[in-house]
């Protein structure tokens, strides 16, 4: 190709072989002080550290791991051990001292870096960068995932500018291919990000998140970091904001009855009932023995106050599964909302026959015997809840309406008043 | 091979980012003629010469556009025509990295004229002054002695760390700041004192003078409470204390200032800004500039050519690359952005390790360099970058002031019969999907 064909416009981007090679180059070159940044998740960072350990022997290098934040790099500099001997200086994991300042930006709201404060690392670093170069004669290298990279270009932006180089290996697509694969077949995977503690789900929120932006994924890949960014919000109950991805999701891939699903419970959560119907809707239509979606789309007609088809939702998703107990308990509490006590009653016994330990039918056979006086016979299932679950309904007892008719009994209160 | 290997090494440091020119390097290529003839010696310079009264101005350019290169000719020329020049790059001792205000610049200002003019002029105005809030101050300093008990240095030296505490000790910035903001105005007075003492010994040798305050533009830009910018709350609300001192003062500030909403202010408050643009490489047309194409081209061969005649390379420096189109187009991509070119240089040579440097290792730099504007734009941007690539014209919103202050958008001059001024996108934003996108909606 002679050059006047090249399209300048036109990215060219290294392999990551030859990325690294311009990355030992540039090291080899340097005497003295240098800032290179290199893009790139925490195992691969840990892999490459090694490697360049190998490959620049002649050079003293010496790695700082950083696992928790600091305010002051320089200051770490200064009071290494032997730090006059040191001609290469690896810095992994600068990121744990900013992560809590970048508030994700869920889904395209533009506000993702928008920030009202500097983290004080950053903003030191921006006004040090004369005193690093004349104090230190060191080759810095800073190993950042995309989104600690992205934050310091912004929030520190002299400092960055001073950079030799920024030396980028995409995160492994295939690694995360994996995780979300299963969690794709696997609903259960959600709790597994249940116990995630908060702020390793905030940094994996933010890493996702990031790898989204990039526009070049190809299609099932952007589905599942749609689903997984999702999936990680629902855990952290940030549901508005999981409904923006899952909204993405389907218009990129209508076709996962799962995802219609998860969709549709966010929206029940917050109480979005009809958008959430409609979720539901799709999910059964792609399959029609999703249990699960036909009882949740029960909920959500009856927080409508659609009971005609709340009543149908639940006998469809107890038709696939006879021993969906719960689903059992909303149909007879729909009942009981139409006042249809026979019925409820009946449901209500049918499961603690099955289930003797399911206090919520207990209950709410107290308050359909309450509604028809039967006095003895509330107190008696009322008793049972409570024993199951003291606090609990001892609480709700003290004020439900349905019980109203009891309440002044002398059963009722020696009952709520036994320790 | 191994030589080329040496001439690229060589290349390669020449090609420092961090390195402003010292006054008079022999790679400094005069860029006044294609940066819309404006000249710092003689718009800064010669305002602080001729005014009869104390002048305060604002230097402002774009990040790594030249600023601080500029700055030293400048502080060769002053103290060459009389003046005594006390520069400083303001860093982290000054300046506070997470909240700067104004009191952080005076203090600043204090410090180093009191470091400059300890030997020469009488320094007990300040001492006194700290004498006089020492009960109050002195668990700032963190120092239990009493102020009286120390000698002249060791007063200095405490003032020093006082000021440095302000910034050392951040749960106690606000209380510090509360406690000497009510003093600013004594604290103002008695540096004049001290600055008048200095001019007069100063009188035989020098004629005046100047502080070169460099570095200010560094402050990262946060919005505050009331919605504008710590920069509007510095340079436009607190004007009367930063133009209070009694001598020459030349402050660098954040280009993006210069187009808040009270640019007026600014301009009322300072006079017209000294603005450091970029070097023309294309006209408002988007046609490529010669003149400015060939002062870039000859940044990089001034710095090539000493490391290859070294090494005995035969042929001219440009002939380094492997066609003059790679080098064009190196040049071009900078948008006329001095530390650009020098990066985009940088990248291109550490992915050689033959010579010539070939047109696809100049692709790659080129990738990495837009890569990193990729990762600044935010995904509201857009839209106003493809705005500004068809208007040529930035409308004085608060958008545009960040997309001047991360050099998305620059600025161009060009000095004709009058100068004429307008901005354009940074090239490499140009072969952004997003940006292409954004274009196509506007077209």
């Amino acid at each position: 190709m002679s050059i006047s064909e090249v399209n300048w416009d036109q990215d060219l981007e290294a392999d990551p072989d030859e990325e690294y090679q311009s990355l030992v180059r540039s090291l080899r070159w340097t005497d003295g002080f240098g800032l290179f940044f290199v893009q790139c998740s925490p195992t691969q960072a840990t892999r490459m550290i090694d490697q360049l350990q190998q490959d620049l022997r002649h050079k003293q290098i010496h790695v700082v791991t950083l696992n928790s934040r600091i305010d002051n790099l320089y200051e770490l500099v200064a009071n290494l051990p032997d730090r006059h001997e040191i001609e290469i200086l690896v810095i992994n994991g600068l990121e744990e001292s900013f992560v809590d300042y970048i508030r994700p930006g869920y889904g395209g709201q533009g506000d993702y870096y928008k920030l009202d404060t500097v983290p004080r690392v950053l903003g030191n670093l921006n006004l040090q960068r004369e005193r690093f170069r004349d104090d230190f004669p060191i080759s810095f290298v800073f190993f950042l995932p995309l989104f600690g990279l992205k934050y310091f270009i912004r929030r520190a932006p002299d400092f960055f500018d001073w950079r030799s180089g920024v030396f980028e290996f995409p995160t492994d697509a295939d690694k995360l291919l994996e995780v979300t694969d299963r969690l794709f077949s696997e609903r259960e995977t959600l709790e597994e990000y249940l116990v995630l503690p908060p702020d390793e789900r905030h940094r994996k929120i933010l890493e996702v998140e990031e790898l989204l932006r990039e526009s070049h994924h190809p299609f099932e890949y952007r589905a599942q970091l749609l689903f997984e960014c999702a999936l990680l919000l629902d855990t952290a109950e940030e549901y508005e904001a999981a409904v923006r991805f899952y909204q993405q999701l389907v218009e990129l891939d209508p076709s996962q009855p799962g995802v219609w699903f998860n969709y549709g419970l966010d929206l029940l959560s917050l109480s979005r009932f009809e958008e959430a119907m409609a979720c539901f809707d799709h999910a059964i239509a792609i399959d029609p023995n999703f249990a699960e979606a036909w009882d949740s789309r029960g909920i959500a007609a009856r927080k409508i106050g659609d009971y005609g088809r709340a009543i149908d939702s639940y006998t469809n998703a107890l038709k696939i599964d006879p021993s969906f107990h719960d689903s059992r308990y909303n149909l007879g509490t729909a009942y009981l909302e139409i006042k249809n006590y026979e019925s409820a009653l009946a449901l209500f016994q049918s499961i603690v026959a099955e289930k003797p330990d399911y206090a919520p039918a207990y209950y709410n056979q107290a308050c359909i015997h309450a509604q028809l006086r039967n006095i003895e016979e509330a107190i008696e299932q009322l008793a049972k809840a409570i024993q199951l679950n003291p606090q609990k309904y001892k609480q709700l007892a003290a004020s439900d309406p349905d019980l109203a008719l009891i309440r002044d009994s002398q059963q009722f209160i020696s009952l709520l008043s036994e320790e | 091979m191994v030589t080329d290997l040496r001439i690229l090494k060589g290349i390669y440091n020449a090609f420092d980012p961090f390195a402003p020119l010292q006054s008079g390097d022999p790679v400094y290529v005069d860029c006044q003629s294609v940066r819309g003839d404006g000249n710092v010696l003689v718009e800064l310079g010669k305002e602080v010469l001729f005014s009869d009264v104390t002048t305060y101005q604002l230097y402002a350019g774009h990040k790594g556009a030249g600023k601080s290169t500029e700055l030293q000719r400048l502080v060769s020329y002053l103290r060459e025509n009389g003046c005594f020049v006390v520069y400083f790059a303001a860093d982290e001792d000054d300046i506070d990295p997470e909240d700067a205000q104004y009191a952080d610049i005076l203090l600043a200002c204090t410090r180093r004229l009191l470091e400059a003019f300890k030997d020469l002029a009488n320094p007990s105005p300040l001492l006194t002054w700290v004498k006089g809030r020492w009960q109050d101050l002195k668990d700032l300093a963190l120092s239990e002695v009493a102020f009286d008990k120390l000698d002249v240095e060791a007063q200095i030296a405490m003032f020093a760390k006082l000021t440095a505490n302000i910034r050392a000790v951040p749960s106690m910035r606000q209380e510090i700041r509360r406690r000497v903001d009510p003093h600013t105005v004594t604290l103002i007075d008695a540096l004049n004192e001290f600055i008048a003492d200095a001019q007069k010994h100063l009188k035989s040798q020098y004629d005046r003078i100047v502080i070169v305050a460099d570095n200010l533009d560094r402050i990262v830009p946060t919005p505050q409470q009331d919605g504008r910018s710590n920069h509007e709350q510095i340079f436009i609300d607190r004007s009367e204390q930063l133009k209070a001192l009694d001598c020459h003062i030349i402050y660098t500030v954040p280009i993006s200032m210069l187009f808040s909403e009270r640019g007026t202010d600014l301009r009322s408050n300072y006079g017209e800004v000294q603005i450091l643009p970029m070097v023309m490489i294309q006209t408002r047309d988007s046609e490529i500039y010669e003149p400015g194409l060939n002062a870039m081209r000859q940044v990089i061969t001034r710095r090539v050519e000493p490391i290859v005649r070294e090494h005995g390379y035969e042929g001219e420096a440009a002939t380094v690359f492997d066609s003059p189109e790679t080098l064009d187009k190196l040049c071009l991509m900078s948008g006329g952005h001095l530390r650009e070119l020098l990066l985009l240089m940088r990248g291109a040579v550490k992915r050689s390790d033959t010579l010539p440097i070939s047109a696809k290792a100049v692709q790659r730099s080129i990738t990495e360099a837009r890569n990193t504007y990729r990762r600044t734009v935010e995904d509201g941007q857009w839209d106003s970058l493809a705005e500004v690539a068809l208007s040529k014209r930035i409308p004085n919103e608060g958008l545009y002031r960040e997309l001047l202050f991360s050099r998305c958008v620059l600025e161009y001059r060009l000095a004709d019969e009058e100068v004429t001024c307008w901005y354009d996108v940074h090239p490499l934003i140009r072969g952004i999907e997003e940006f292409q996108a954004a274009l196509q909606r506007r077209e």
